[in-house]
């Protein structure tokens, strides 16, 4: 599914200052693009216009061709924090989509047991989600989308609480996910590595209005091992957009 | 853990065996302070229609609190549905929940007699206006994110609720549960007092009269026991129930190791 920002300002009720000013981006169908920029740019407000959770300003915000008036299902986003629900077990919480478009329960049984494996966490299906580690959570969610055959992923800095070592294992299945299932992905992180081994397209946001200060094309080869992640071509457009955000004055507060 | 659990039972136990010492040294007159002997002669003698009585009692109790907590989650979840419900219900629930019930019991009876359908009624609408406001605030406390997803995932509203909102306020309402159970065996206990011809209440009252201060006492420990039994179920409801949600009690209540030499 496509998603396209014409234009696309807001503005806080609360604040003066806009969040965004001017936004113009197309995202194509399966495309895979990181959102990268300093905090307080709007790279989540940006994520909660396409998800529908806020009304733009002013612009339209389109998916696959149609007005983006609320949230739906053919948009989901994967926040920093857990939004599973805790009192359903993990395959119930994958369940619970499927539930609501009237699948029967043998079904929906058999489709859980599915996304389940495709992350492997079949062993956890029967658990709540306090009993599952951040990473494991956040794959749960993942799978929730999946079941669906949901065809846009949005992801809100979704691995920040994950530490670094099962993060690497998170980025390989993700991206083994996104080549199986092809969804159309958003990804907005600070991490700027991450950005480069996982999509085809960074798109550099900048501060105070945040607006889209540059897009680069990552034409790395999929998949993209762990090797690729020390490559000298991924560093090269790693340190491109550094630099890109560092002339921003992106870096600024953390100089003060 | 097999001593912490008896600890509570021996006190109990040791309270009772004072009780029983001060009554069997006669420094206070038999009519003042019955002693444990008494009670149980008491109870031999009402036995067995004093089963019944406790039976009136529990079942209007319970009665009154299951219709009243359906009731009050209801209304607290309506409350929140939009503001014209919650303009057009908070002044009534506002107003009604700081009565107290007993000054209603008059009414009640001169409505629906002394039978037992004013009496759970009275119950059902005190538990109520308690619950709905623990709902009410219950609901305000909802993870934001959860809802996002469930709205994200397909829901409408009404599925949010019963899906979403309905399981994750059980635990908040904990509380609220426990102390309108106790509510409700009060209020139960004080309209027998005024008008009925079964329960522990009236069987108090009808003692009262004749000084039988032990039947006084017998009809106390029973809705003790009553109430404490209806506690336990509860309890042990809501923790099967909220066995999904993270408690910090069991943190708390774990020896730290700096402490301990």
């Amino acid at each position: 599914m496509e998603i396209e920002l014409q234009h696309v300002s807001f503005e806080y009720r609360t604040e003066r200052r806009s969040a965004l000013a001017d936004i113009s981006l197309r995202i194509g169908s399966h495309e895979f693009v990181a959102i990268v920029g300093p905090s307080g740019c709007g790279k989540s407000t940006l994520l909660n216009l396409i998800g529908g959770f806020l009304q733009p300003t002013s612009g339209t915000v389109l998916a696959g061709g149609k007005l983006v008036a609320g949230p739906g299902a053919d948009r989901i986003t994967i926040f920093q924090k857990s939004a599973l629900f805790p009192f359903y077990s993990a395959a119930q919480n994958i369940e619970f989509g499927l539930k609501l478009r009237g699948v029967s329960k043998r079904q929906r049984q058999i489709e859980s047991r599915r996304v389940l494996e495709a992350i492997n966490l079949l062993d956890f299906a029967n658990a709540y989600p306090k009993e599952l580690s951040e990473g494991m959570k956040k794959l749960v969610e993942v799978a929730r989308a999946l079941v669906l055959s949901t065809p846009v992923i949005l992801f809100d800095e979704s691995l920040s609480g994950v530490d670094a070592l099962k993060r690497y294992r998170m980025q390989q299945l993700i991206q083994d996910i996104y080549l199986r299932n092809r969804p159309t992905v958003i990804w907005v992180t600070h991490d700027l590595e991450e950005a480069v081994l996982l999509a085809d397209r960074v798109v550099v946001m900048s501060h105070r209005p945040g607006r889209i200060d540059s897009v680069r094309d990552v034409t790395l080869p999929r998949p993209r091992t762990e090797a690729m992640r020390t490559s000298s071509e991924l560093q090269a457009i790693r340190r491109e957009i550094f630099d890109c955000l560092v002339s921003e004055g992106a870096l600024s507060e953390v100089a003060q | 853990m097999k001593i912490r659990r008896f600890s509570g039972i021996a006190l109990t136990l040791a309270i009772l065996g004072t009780w029983w010492a001060i009554a069997s040294l006669h420094v206070i007159p038999e009519l003042f302070l019955p002693g444990p002997v008494q009670v149980v002669d008491a109870f031999r003698d009402t036995f067995p229609t004093i089963l019944i009585h406790t039976a009136a009692t529990l079942s209007r109790a319970w009665a009154g609190l299951i219709l009243g907590s359906c009731l009050g989650i209801f209304v607290g979840l309506a409350m929140c549905w939009n503001q014209t419900v919650f303009a057009l219900l908070d002044p009534l629930v506002e107003s009604v929940r700081p009565v107290p019930a007993i000054a209603a019991i008059p009414f009640f009876i001169l409505w629906f007699g002394t039978g037992s359908a004013g009496q759970v009624l009275l119950i059902s609408l005190s538990c109520a206006a308690v619950l709905a406001v623990d709902v009410f605030h219950a609901v305000g406390n909802v993870s934001p994110l959860i809802i996002r997803a469930a709205q994200s995932l397909g829901a409408t509203r009404w599925t949010v609720y019963r899906s979403i909102i309905l399981p994750a306020i059980i635990p908040a309402l904990a509380p609220g549960l426990r102390i309108v159970a106790a509510l409700s065996f009060s209020i139960a206990v004080a309209s027998e007092f005024i008008g009925a011809q079964w329960g522990l209440g009236f069987i108090i009252m009808r003692a009262r009269r004749t000084l039988e201060t032990q039947t006084i006492l017998l009809g106390m420990l029973l809705i003790g026991v009553l109430a404490r039994s209806t506690d336990l179920a509860i309890r042990s409801a809501l923790n099967h129930i909220t066995r999904w949600s993270e408690s910090s009690t069991e943190l708390l209540q774990q020896p730290r190791e700096e402490n301990q030499s």
